[in-house]
């Protein structure tokens, strides 16, 4: 059993009041538990001072501190660290320095100083158990987020640690993904793993938790709580309503990755005026469909808004039409403070008499935006920069607007927020609005339609044709 | 039979070797017979002929530009500058071209780990930010697509794409640093390197004589 703990810790960010203040800490062996607390409030801090990522990314620590074994940690080396340790992060994406799985696990196997004679029998091993032996040779690059989230669970189950922190693991992942890596969770944990799990909207893996922690208001001590007082939700159901005809049409529509067809040969057109939810598998192609919507890749046949084609190059006057809000935020923005960003749209709004001062400026109140102005857009926690870029999308006022995972880092509560500004919006302006959701409570009660993307088609939900 | 092959690291030290000796030998046909290897070198490979043509073809306004300055503004013998120079341009391509047409990148920097003591850590560090390019340019085209959005377009001038670029590239620095830290590398420590390489020692030597050959016949002529 490892024991790792955290005593009396002091940790806090350059220039700012201290995070964690004489924190403890005992991580419980053979158990799974949450860490339920709200986004922003430093779980990605406290799961990266377990691992003993900071104070050597940042930050630091001006007492206690963070013991493996009785050791300090930032004492024990990397490599053996990481047998005893081990982490999922959020954001799958850029944490890859090999370019396949295959490569990837040698290069994690290698570190350990496995002997290299028994570095391919461990690896096959992995994929097997993991049913990944089909993505060993893909390109990391090209896979989705639900297999990056596998890939990088592969990489940790390479390292054996007994410990096994998970930051928001399923944010990006579907159901189908994530009953499979809770399924091999439990498996794990029978063989007397230790999970972490840290998720803000934690539903469908009950039967996994022993307990759950959240931090109390000053951040100076974990607060262990059972089960049954953690509410889950299920989502209400999506009651389609009858479509209304709307601009922004595909005839023929058809997309590839690679030598893979994604979709066939598709005619739709996006309804003016309703919000609509694009549903499916991860790595079926909802965030593809947006890029070739948005002119961002290659497709065939035929794309027109109000009659007329996308232009090939300069496409100024396409952007003018179809807004796309992209999953990772700190993509979308244009500045380098919260209030440039968004004086920047309030200037440039394409629909002024809609968005007034004042409506701008009771949506930054509800958001929380305005105590954030002076902030650096980088500095924000990962809910604020969601928040910032919804708003900063919604206000430019196209009269197209696709959404590609709006609502991944929010809480219920900035979820409704949202929704409430895009409803309006919507139903006043006729926007025609098409959003991607893994999380589906809180969201489907207000949408009027679904298009689920399955089988390599789009099939509107309740259509029977 | 097996494809004659030269070793990554021994193609890298003839481009070196060659290199350097290419940017101050000014002998023609020494050039046109480098150049000739070369294109025998990748045939043995069974190089893509399409591949080749392409770069071949992409470079031709380069080495008219070179050829042309030479032509233009040489005080004399043009000609002879002129056809040496863009001799030269294609050297130093078509030497480029057998190391990088016949090999994969991780094998070239293995073999160097291998054979000649890379630094591990610069090795892991250049083929991410490699299999990353394609990453950079989907996110390129959304940043644009974005600023568009917001009626604010970024050209292919404009500072602020590139900060923003620079900024992304130093957050995916830092995210792939943590990762490979939990990960359990360090820079400096002992690590397993399972790659394996089999160097003959007539291949040393092969390139040692081609570079001291070259060398004689350039410049001791």
């Amino acid at each position: 059993m490892v024991k790792l703990e955290l005593r009396e810790l002091t940790f806090s960010y350059p220039d700012r009041p201290p995070l964690f203040k004489k924190l403890d800490f005992c991580v419980e062996p053979q158990t799974c538990s949450l860490l339920a607390t709200p986004l922003g409030s430093g779980k990605s801090t406290f799961f990266k001072l377990l691992c003993g990522l900071y104070p050597q990314f940042g930050g630091q620590i001006t007492h206690g501190g963070v013991f493996l074994e009785n050791q300090p940690l930032e004492q024990i080396v990397p490599f053996e660290r990481a047998k005893r340790i081990g982490m999922l992060f959020q954001d799958p994406d850029k944490r890859f320095c090999m370019a396949t799985l295959d490569q990837q696990l040698t290069f994690v196997l290698e570190n350990l100083q496995l002997p290299a004679k028994q570095i391919a029998a461990k690896k096959q091993r992995i994929l097997q158990e993991l049913e990944l032996t089909t993505l060993k040779d893909r390109q990391l690059s090209t896979l989705s987020g639900g297999q990056k989230q596998q890939a990088a669970l592969a990489c940790v189950l390479a390292t054996e640690s007994k410990i096994i922190l998970l930051d928001e693991p399923f944010a990006n992942v579907d159901p189908t993904s994530k009953n499979k890596l809770l399924k091999l969770l439990l498996k794990l944990k029978k063989q007397g793993k230790t999970f972490i799990i840290a998720d803000h909207a934690p539903s469908g893996y009950q039967d996994l938790l022993d307990f759950a922690y959240h931090f109390n208001a000053d951040h100076s001590r974990l607060i262990k709580f059972d089960l049954p007082k953690l509410t889950l939700s299920s989502p209400a159901p999506l009651r389609s309503r009858p479509l209304k005809p709307g601009k922004l049409t595909w005839k023929q529509l058809s997309l590839t990755r690679g030598k893979d067809l994604l979709l066939k040969p598709h005619d739709f057109t996006l309804p003016k005026g309703q919000l609509g939810l694009l549903s499916g598998a991860n790595g079926v192609g909802k965030s593809t469909l947006f890029q070739a919507l948005c002119t961002l890749i290659p497709y065939q046949g035929k794309l027109s808004y109000d009659g007329q084609r996308p232009p090939h190059f300069f496409k100024q006057r396409w952007a003018k039409k179809v807004g796309l809000m992209l999953q990772e935020a700190t993509v979308q923005f244009s500045c380098a403070t919260v209030k440039e960003e968004l004086t920047l749209v309030s200037h440039n709004t394409l629909a002024p008499h809609y968005w007034t001062k004042e409506r701008f400026a009771h949506a930054k109140q509800v958001l929380g935006l305005d105590e954030l102005e002076h902030c650096s857009v980088y500095q924000l926690s990962g809910g604020q920069q969601q928040k910032l870029q919804f708003l900063s999308v919604l206000a430019m006022g196209q009269p197209v607007l696709l959404l590609d995972e709006p609502f991944a880092n929010l809480d219920q509560a900035s979820i409704q927020t949202c929704l409430n500004l895009l409803k309006d919006s919507c139903r006043s302006e006729q926007t025609a609005v098409l959003l991607t959701s893994h999380q589906r409570v809180g969201i489907t009660e207000h949408l009027d339609y679904e298009l689920v993307f399955e089988e390599q088609t789009l099939k509107l939900e309740g259509d029977k044709n | 039979m097996t494809k004659f092959r030269l070793d990554p690291t021994i193609q890298v030290i003839l481009m070196l070797g060659l290199g350097i000796l290419l940017a101050f030998a000014h002998v023609l046909w020494l050039n046109i017979t480098l150049c000739s290897l070369c294109l025998l070198y990748l045939a043995s490979q069974r190089v893509a002929f399409k591949k080749l043509c392409f770069i071949l073809l992409i470079s031709l306004p380069l080495a008219f530009g070179t050829w042309w300055s030479f032509i233009a503004f040489s005080q004399a013998n043009a000609l002879a500058n002129a056809a040496l120079y863009t001799s030269r341009l294609y050297c130093y391509l078509l030497l480029g071209c057998c190391l990088l047409l016949t090999t994969s990148l991780e094998e070239i920097l293995f073999s160097l780990v291998l054979h000649l003591k890379l630094s591990q850590t610069f090795v892991y560090g250049f083929l991410a930010a490699s299999n990353m390019v394609s990453s950079l340019q989907k996110q390129l085209r959304s940043m644009r697509y974005a600023a568009l959005n917001k009626q604010q377009p970024y050209h292919f001038y404009a500072p602020a794409l590139y900060l923003k670029l620079i900024v992304t590239s130093l957050q995916w620095s830092d995210a792939l640093a943590q990762a490979m830290r939990v990960q359990g590398f360090l820079e400096g420590y002992p690590r397993t390197f399972s790659f394996q390489d089999h160097l003959p020692k007539w291949q040393w030597g092969l390139a040692v004589m081609l570079i001291v050959l070259y060398g004689f016949l350039a410049f001791l002529n």
